[in-house]
């Protein structure tokens, strides 16, 4: 999480208007989980990890990493809807039995959970290149052009720096927990970490009544608002790249793809 | 020359800001401030002692009108204080506060866009707040933190953010809680450069600190905050060369008097009606003795090879 925004700071693709590089992600994400065939999603994930490692220059490791995390997740969620409980074994390709049922999977099950597996892998491969090329200030930028009504792009600037308020008091506690052997044993540990998110809510509050009170010492009234500083542009080449590649997806997704797989 | 206690009968008129008979307690029924008295004189630099917990946080967030008093008055330039919108705004475009943890005034995601948030609520141009943001940058020498994220910056970097955030908001007088707490000797210097600069170019300057040297160096007014009571207020050498005064209220004297009035004591040093405020005015008044006694003691020769 905290290597992340490092990362949407110094990469190769952080002057890429976010405008294009917004658009590119959700409508390829949207592309890809509207496919009924494995092509499109395994092309995006294809694609977004090699724009991602290979374009931006985000360390191929940290982006493996980073990604084993919603796998995790995923993996779980394919492997749920594989596997099916029934009376008897006819339909199942492997089964194994469990009391009176049988638990196994069909032809059809495997389809099925492969199908959500590598469209939800596309899905997360769009929003990490998203959220690894672009930093949130040019998110919320973009948003603010578009008219996104104030209150969500407040919320996300406040949340996005409290993120940080809450990890950096985090480990601050957790160092002096541990200096003084807080963290010794599973058991103290566990006691440890309730300390720890009782006081760290407690200082949060804190914190945002300071926060509020400075905000406020600075004319604040109705919204945040900033100015800011234009310096993005999107090379022709890369516009069209992005064209391009959504309009073969679409063509992909629409024709159903079923001649290819 | 005694100090007394401040006791406003009317506001003066060469005042920006003052508070009168100013009480506060939080909800939780902590008495914070009683019965409050002082008064900033225009362009003055003004310094806040007390311990901590002693009321100068909260007294601050009064003279921005943050919080309203629930009893007593503030005003501004003679006038009280009155807590409209209008009114406020107003207030707040005046007076700014640099709170003493950078990281409770920094909520932006980069230096430039949490600079301009001040002047964008002012309702400047965007061409005027961009030349605000640069100038403030400039001043604050933190022109080259512009795209770094707020919350990748050190702690001075923090701090000197947070007084750009402020200044790009031109206010006249500027209200620093601490401002060289947890800060090297060097930020020290710098910080002190910058409010020297600031002064000069005709800002009134506040300032709570728990150094008294540089409290007694800068300081052309003093006040004493106890308990939420204000026991005295004054100029420099009258409060820091009242001893019970010190003791009484856990401040200290400043090197330059101790070794002034050592030396005065044992007759090294001519008795003269302004102590030195400075090392060079105290070095000064050392090197003139020994030329008059060049045959003197040579415990005074000693201390001038210091």
């Amino acid at each position: 999480m905290i290597g992340m925004e490092d990362h949407s700071y110094h990469n190769r693709w952080r002057a890429i208007h976010p405008r294009d590089k917004i658009a590119f992600a959700l409508v390829t994400l949207l592309l890809g989980l509207f496919s009924c065939t494995l092509l499109p999603p395994l092309s995006i994930l294809l694609a977004m990890g090699f724009i991602t490692v290979f374009q931006a220059k985000v360390p191929g490791s940290f982006y493996l990493k980073l990604f084993c995390v919603p796998a995790g997740f995923l993996l779980v969620g394919a492997v749920s809807v594989a596997l099916i409980l029934s009376t008897s074994n006819t339909d199942l390709l492997y089964s194994i039995r469990v009391g009176a049922y049988y638990l196994g999977v069909t032809n059809v099950g495997i389809n099925q959970a492969v199908l959500l597996l590598t469209r939800s892998a596309s899905a997360v491969s769009c929003v990490l290149f998203l959220s690894l090329t672009t930093p949130l200030e040019d998110l919320t930028g973009q948003l603010e052009r578009w008219k996104v009504p104030y209150i969500i792009i407040e919320m996300m600037t406040l949340i996005y720096r409290f993120i940080f308020i809450f990890w950096e008091q985090a480990v601050v506690i957790h160092t002096a927990q541990a200096a003084r052997l807080g963290h010794v044993d599973p058991k103290t540990s566990l006691r440890s970490l309730g300390y720890l998110l009782s006081s760290l809510f407690l200082t949060v509050i804190k914190r945002s009544n300071a926060l509020y009170n400075a905000l406020v010492a600075r004319g604040y009234s109705d919204c945040l608002r900033f100015l800011e500083e234009e310096h993005l542009s999107t090379p022709w080449r890369i516009k069209l790249g992005f064209v391009g590649f959504d309009l073969l997806l679409l063509g992909l997704v629409v024709g159903k793809g079923s001649a290819w797989l | 020359m005694a100090v007394k206690e401040p006791k406003i009968s009317r506001i003066q008129k060469d005042s920006i800001l003052a508070v009168e008979d100013l009480s506060f307690a939080y909800p939780n029924g902590l008495q914070v401030l009683r019965g409050v008295c002082m008064e900033v004189g225009k362009g003055s630099r003004t310094v806040i002692l007390g311990a901590n917990g002693a009321g100068k946080s909260t007294l601050f967030l009064h003279l921005n009108g943050i919080l309203k008093p629930q009893q007593g008055r503030a005003f501004l330039e003679g006038r009280p204080i009155a807590y409209d919108r209008r009114s406020l705004a107003e207030l707040r475009r005046k007076v700014g506060i640099v709170f003493q943890d950078p990281d409770s005034q920094l909520f932006s995601v980069n230096v430039f866009q949490d600079i301009s948030f001040g002047p964008m609520n002012l309702k400047c141009s965007p061409s005027e707040v961009r030349d605000r943001v640069e100038e403030a940058m400039e001043l604050t020498q933190i022109t080259g933190l512009r795209q770094r994220p707020t919350h990748q910056l050190s702690y001075g970097e923090k701090k000197r953010v947070a007084i750009a955030g402020v200044l790009a908001m031109n206010p006249e007088v500027i209200i620093l809680d601490e401002p060289t707490a947890f800060l090297d000797p060097a930020l020290v210097e710098d910080m002190m450069a910058l409010l020297a600069n600031l002064h000069k170019a005709g800002n009134t300057l506040i300032m709570s600190t728990h150094d008294m040297d540089l409290a007694y160096r800068w300081a052309d007014q003093c006040y004493v905050l106890n308990q939420g009571c204000m026991v005295a207020g004054g100029l420099p050498r009258d409060i820091f060369m009242n001893k019970e005064l010190l003791k009484e209220n856990n401040l200290h004297i400043p090197w330059i008097l101790k070794v002034y009035s050592e030396l005065a004591s044992r007759g090294l040093f001519e008795e003269v009606c302004q102590p030195p405020r400075s090392e060079e005015q105290l070095f000064a008044g050392l090197s003139k003795q020994e030329k008059s006694s060049r045959m003197g003691s040579p415990s005074l020769r000693a201390i001038s090879h210091l």
